[in-house]
């Protein structure tokens, strides 16, 4: 059943590695799909903690769609390059379309708690980061590429630098910088708002 | 910033992180050398870097988790969920995702809530949350949202809970602050609720706009008890409660801690008290349009909480009276013990405040604009003296001048104030609340009075009565408290009084001389008779007519004759013509005289509302739905029809727009809500602007009183066995004496409950939206036989005392219900419904069975409904039923001669005593014994004007347990502005 499907997009990867835009345009939608689906799987079996990762999600799906046997490590970095640039683009197209509904009011992360544990920061907006990781990218395209897949694939800093072919240290030191960035940009954001 | 220079930057700033932290100043400000923007920008990344927390990876998690809730959300649309079928998404809240939906079952709308996963991964969490849930739901109280049911299907659990039609108060009041009064109506309702929870033991802790609904009509719900608790165990249980773990999982409610107690923001226990501060900051934030503590982050609005008083409320709000300002204050204190102490006091004060105030516009507006008193000294004194506690403030003031031109200039200048604050709507705030209406109540006689009609001018009303004996007709001043008694020379009972349209002549139902409708004139001269038969009578617009039904119950579900027709009269020949040819009763006349409006029965039960041409035609059907519908009464204008209906829970006002000339319906019914819990029988003044109904409150509870039955009388006073809101009745006792099980019935739900015979031990048998009545031990006192219509129609069924072993026992095409065990356990007599009785042996399945029917009675027209078996085996005794009109007596059945007997010519509900001979039987709120061998019979107990609903026995018989069945019902006055 899966057989067809997972030759196609491990088609569609060497195709991309390749160079192939069309093949690309062909991978977003099936990967999306798939992501979707193992997402709703994953909130169907209710576990405990049932906080959706997206790293299980991305790797599940590179499991489930990519055939191991023939693809190489690039095709495997071409999978979590596209996996993570799909879950940006849909976390973002889902919370630019809520933005509304989620700004104003006296909302803060809490817990109902009687304890009243609750968070100090205001809550990131994802279209700010987006918008920030953007400019980012304009600036200093690697780091903005660390970020999106840390963020948004869920990839550890080795799985990062697999993917990127740079090596671990290099992404810890992007990557610390690039937090350290992003949180001032984010910040001044927020005052600019007030 | 140019790439060359973000280079330079991420080289300092990389190495300077490789330093240790003391030494990383010094290395940037060696490096950056002269270069102070250089070295502006790399302390300020490491100075962020040190801040920043894992909150970027969270919030992708979290945006993740959130769209595919959504996504869950759209695929539920459109399906079903248990018996409910998702018409759309209504919102989301902390605990789950809400829709809209249709029960299928029931064919009525509700809210379906489906609650997070992380809420319902503990069983007991769920079990503690469900008993909570029903608790709550059980005290039935207008101002908490009904829940029908909480179930899972799969992995995924719901809730299905009554439809509100409306916004939360969040919303409502997110356009700014509120009136005066659209504050003091929305808090007392809460109030309400939460005494209500609070007497059963339920803290919401959890009271915050967002729990609030407000319905179109202005009707508040509060939301959500237990949901808070809930949640809150599960973070308890499965966070540490250590700050820096919440912070990262992103799994945390969505929550506000602005409404938060100050014991619940230190983590203490909470009791009531707490929902007391929430309801203060909410009637702060009503009044005021801001909050009283606010700040930047949560640990700010929380440092706030414990430690500063909020800027007082006049500060905010000059309008605000200082009544209020008081009473905010008190919910607000921060020591507890100091504040209310319980909910019910702060109701208390809310609602004197509101009196105050209206009493207040009441004077105003009665008042001449300028000079001269507008009460005597007198009046002004009553109303003082009739002023509660939060009056008493404002007028202790006043009496400081002690005077009484300076008192009555005073209550003018609060009356000003008053009258600015309940009529200008600050700019921000939204329409009309409660559309303007006022209510208020007109009587107040002991006893029940039913039948309003006010006169066309609206000035004056009529009633039934029955404070002097016998049910007799009463003529009072709207605003006036003295009734004049129209019928004292009748001494039988006269009611339903209606006013002719010119207001000149009242026809009315009276029983003197075998019963009918008579007219007399307006201040109850020269009564004639029209007809010999007929109940409700309504005249034609041109007064020439007058309709009526063959049967007017005052609690339609307590019909008398199933098959009544509506007939119209002529007042001048007395002929008569049959309008309806179905069941119908209620009619009322449409006010240019085309069409007929009334309450029709559909099958069995279904009580819906129908028009029909009044020169004849077909019937044109107004309602068809579940809900009982009934008293319809047309607009004035004729582009309403009112009626009072179950449909959103309790019987309550609704209307529908309806086309005069066709019976069209125009649209969907809409709720007038009433704060009534109980609405009948409604009348309009002509201008439409007045409106009387009867407010009833009705209640059934479980009584015992000691009985000899030697000397066949009762021993000392009835004591409680059971004090609640919902109705229980037809108690039926254990064998071993020690349980009474019993029907219960609420505006939702029948259900069969048991408890022991000293009123400990209470608990549910069924739960759920079926009808379950009749509930009969078995002879060894393992089985508990009812009658249900779970299976789609009315059979009977089985139960375990525990609650366990539910099972279907017969499987018929027709209506059986009422199961009497056979002395032995081995058979049940059931009623059939159209025929006689029928025997069933309880060892068989259905397939084996023959059900044996007892034969027909001497009237073909008459059947035997069950009651009772005789102890000895030998003897079944019931009463006598007829298709048409009401039970005609007492009536035994001899299973050996295979012949009946009828002892009396009323009564109902016969049970054996342990002699086998004698039987008791009740009639109209009086209890009575009959030796069945002779006939002769005596009271034994009066509960009358209430009345009795089933009794029971132990075998020595030396106890009576029985339902008492009370009804209060005064005359209302809705007012539209």
């Amino acid at each position: 059943m899966a057989a067809p499907l997972s030759k196609g997009v491990t088609e569609l990867l060497v195709d991309c590695t390749n160079g192939d835009h069309e093949a690309l345009d062909k991978l977003i939608p099936v990967v999306y799909e798939e992501l979707h689906r193992l997402a709703s799987h994953y909130l169907r079996r209710e576990r405990a903690n049932h906080t959706l990762q997206t790293t299980a999600l991305v790797h599940e799906a590179y499991l489930r769609l990519v055939d191991q046997k023939n693809s190489n490590w690039q095709n495997r970095a071409q999978f979590f390059g596209v996996a993570a640039q799909m879950m940006r683009r849909i976390l973002v197209d889902y919370a630019r379309s809520h933005r509304a509904s989620k700004r104003g009011g006296s909302y803060h992360r809490i817990s109902l708690s009687e304890g009243a544990i609750l968070s100090e920061d205001r809550d990131t907006d994802l279209t700010e980061l987006d918008e920030v990781l953007e400019r980012l990218a304009t600036i200093d395209p690697q780091q903005s590429r660390v970020v999106e897949l840390r963020i948004f694939g869920g990839l550890t800093v080795e799985e990062t630098a697999e993917v990127m072919g740079i090596s671990s240290r290099t992404v810890k030191r992007e990557w610390s910088m690039a937090r350290a960035w992003l949180h001032q940009q984010i910040k001044k954001t927020a005052k600019k708002d007030e | 910033m140019t790439p060359e220079r973000w280079q330079q930057v991420k080289q300092i700033f990389q190495s300077a992180l490789e330093r240790k932290p003391a030494e990383r100043s010094a290395f940037v400000a060696q490096v950056c050398g002269h270069d102070a923007v250089l070295r502006s920008e790399v302390e300020s990344l490491i100075s962020s870097h040190d801040q920043a927390g894992d909150s970027f990876e969270a919030v992708a998690a979290e945006a993740a988790t959130e769209m595919l809730a959504d996504d869950r959300a759209g695929r539920i649309v459109g399906n079903q969920i248990g018996h409910y079928q998702v018409l759309s998404r209504i919102g989301r809240g902390g605990m789950g995702e809400v829709f809209l939906a249709e029960d299928t079952i029931l064919g009525r709308r509700v809210a379906v809530k489906l609650l997070r996963g992380e809420f319902t991964t503990n069983e007991e969490r769920l079990r503690r949350f469900r008993q909570e849930a029903r608790a709550v739901s059980a005290l039935n109280h207008p101002n908490i949202l009904t829940i029908y049911e909480i179930s899972q299907e799969d992995s995924l659990h719901f809730m299905a809970t009554e439809y509100v039609d409306g916004e939360t108060l969040h919303q409502f009041i997110s356009g700014g602050r509120l009136t005066l009064s659209q504050t003091l109506d929305v808090a007392i309702q809460v109030a309400s609720a939460l005494a209500a929870a609070h007497q059963a033991g339920i803290i919401h802790r959890d009271i915050k706009p967002e729990n609030i609904m407000v319905r179109t009509d202005g009707y508040a719900k509060v939301l959500d008890f237990g949901l808070a608790k809930l949640a809150e165990i599960k973070a308890v249980d499965t966070v540490a409660p250590t700050l820096p773990n919440i912070e990262t999982e992103p799994g945390v409610v969505m929550g506000t801690v602005s409404y938060m107690s100050p014991e619940q923001a230190r983590g203490l226990v909470v009791d009531a008290r707490t929902d007391i501060w929430s309801l203060g900051v909410m009637i702060y934030e009503m009044a005021a349009g801001r909050q009283p503590f606010e700040g930047e982050t949560a640990s700010d609005v929380i440092s706030l909480i414990l430690q500063k008083e909020p800027v007082p409320l006049a500060q905010v709000a000059p309008e605000v009276p200082a009544e209020l300002e008081r009473i905010v204050r008190k919910a607000l204190r921060k020591d507890k013990e100091e504040r209310y102490q319980s909910v019910k006091d702060l109701s208390i004060d809310l609602r004197s405040l509101k009196k105050e105030l209206e009493r207040e516009a009441e004077i105003e507006r009665s008042a001449p604009p300028m000079g001269g008193s507008p009460l005597s000294s007198e009046q002004s004194a009553a109303v003082i003296a009739s002023s509660t506690s939060s009056a008493e403030y404002i007028v202790t003031e006043i009496r400081q001048h002690k005077r009484w031109a300076a008192l009555i200039l005073g209550l003018m200048i609060i009356t000003a104030v008053a009258l600015y604050v309940l009529s200008n709507r600050s700019p921000s705030t939204k329409g009309p609340l409660l559309r303007n209406a006022a209510f208020t109540q007109l009587t107040d006689q002991a006893g029940p009075e039913y039948f309003p009609s006010l006169s066309p001018d609206g000035k004056s009303f009529l009633y039934a009565g029955s404070a002097s004996g016998n049910w007799d007709i009463y003529l009072q001043r709207v605003g006036g408290r003295n009734p004049i008694n129209l019928t004292k020379e009748s001494s039988a009972d006269d009611t339903q009084p209606t006013f002719s349209p010119d207001g000149e002549f009242i026809a009315f139902r009276s029983e003197r001389d075998g019963g009918g409708i008579f007219v007399m004139g307006a201040t109850g001269e020269s009564a004639k008779r029209l007809t010999n038969f007929g109940f409700n009578p309504a005249w034609s617009p041109d007064g020439k007519d007058i309709i009526c039904a063959d049967d007017g119950p005052i609690d339609t579900a307590s019909r008398q004759n199933p098959n009544s027709r509506v007939w119209i009269v002529n007042v001048a020949s007395g002929e008569k013509r049959q309008v309806t040819k179905e069941d119908s009763i209620q009619p009322n006349w449409s006010p240019h005289g085309y069409r007929i409006a009334y309450q029709g029965r559909r099958r069995l039960a279904q009580r819906d509302i129908w028009t029909i041409p009044a020169d004849g035609g077909e019937p044109v059907e107004v309602t068809n739905d579940p809900a009982m519908d009934g008293s319809p009464v047309w607009s004035p204008d004729g582009n309403y029809l009112y009626f009072v209906s179950d449909r959103a829970g309790s019987m309550n006002l609704w209307r529908v727009p309806i086309e005069e000339t066709t019976g069209k319906v125009l649209g969907s019914p809409e709720a007038i809500t009433t704060p009534s819990p109980y609405v009948s029988q409604v009348s309009f003044s002509r201008d439409g602007r007045r409106l009387a109904y009867v407010h009833a409150v009705r209640s059934a509870n479980l009584q015992r009183v000691t009985f000899d039955p030697a000397k066949e009388t009762v021993v000392g006073e009835p004591v409680w066995i059971t004090q609640g809101s919902r109705l229980a009745l037809v108690p039926h006792l254990s064998p071993d004496g020690e349980w009474l099980a019993f029907d219960t019935q609420t505006d939702k739900q029948e259900d069969i409950y048991v408890v022991r015979h000293d009123g400990t031990g209470l608990h549910q048998l069924t739960d759920d939206p079926y009808k379950d009545r009749g509930a009969r031990w078995s002879p060894d006192g393992k089985r508990i036989a009812f009658f249900s219509d779970r299976s789609g129609k009315w059979e009977i069924w089985m139960i375990n005392p525990d609650g366990s072993g539910l099972q279907q026992i017969t499987y018929t095409t027709a209506t059986v219900i009422n199961p009497i065990w056979s002395p032995d356990g081995t058979r049940i007599v059931y009623r059939n419904a159209g025929s006689n009785p029928s025997i069933i042996e309880v060892s068989k399945s259905w397939q084996e069975q023959t059900p044996q029917t007892l034969p027909a009675m001497s009237s073909p027209a008459a059947r035997l409904y069950a009651w009772s078996w005789s102890p000895d085996g030998r003897i079944i005794a019931g009463y006598e039923e007829h298709s048409v009109g009401p039970p005609s007596g007492i009536d035994i059945y001899s299973l050996e001669s295979q012949k009946y007997d009828q002892l009396t010519d009323f009564g109902s509900s016969p049970a054996w005593l342990s002699d086998s001979r004698r039987l008791l039987f009740h009639h109209q709120g009086k209890l009575y014994i009959i030796d069945s061998q002779s006939s002769k019979f005596h009271e034994v107990l009066s509960v009358a004007p209430h009345e009795f609903r089933g009794f029971t026995l132990p075998r020595d018989d030396r106890l009576i347990y029985f339902s008492l069945f009370t009804t209060d019902a005064d005359i209302w006055l809705m007012t539209l502005e």
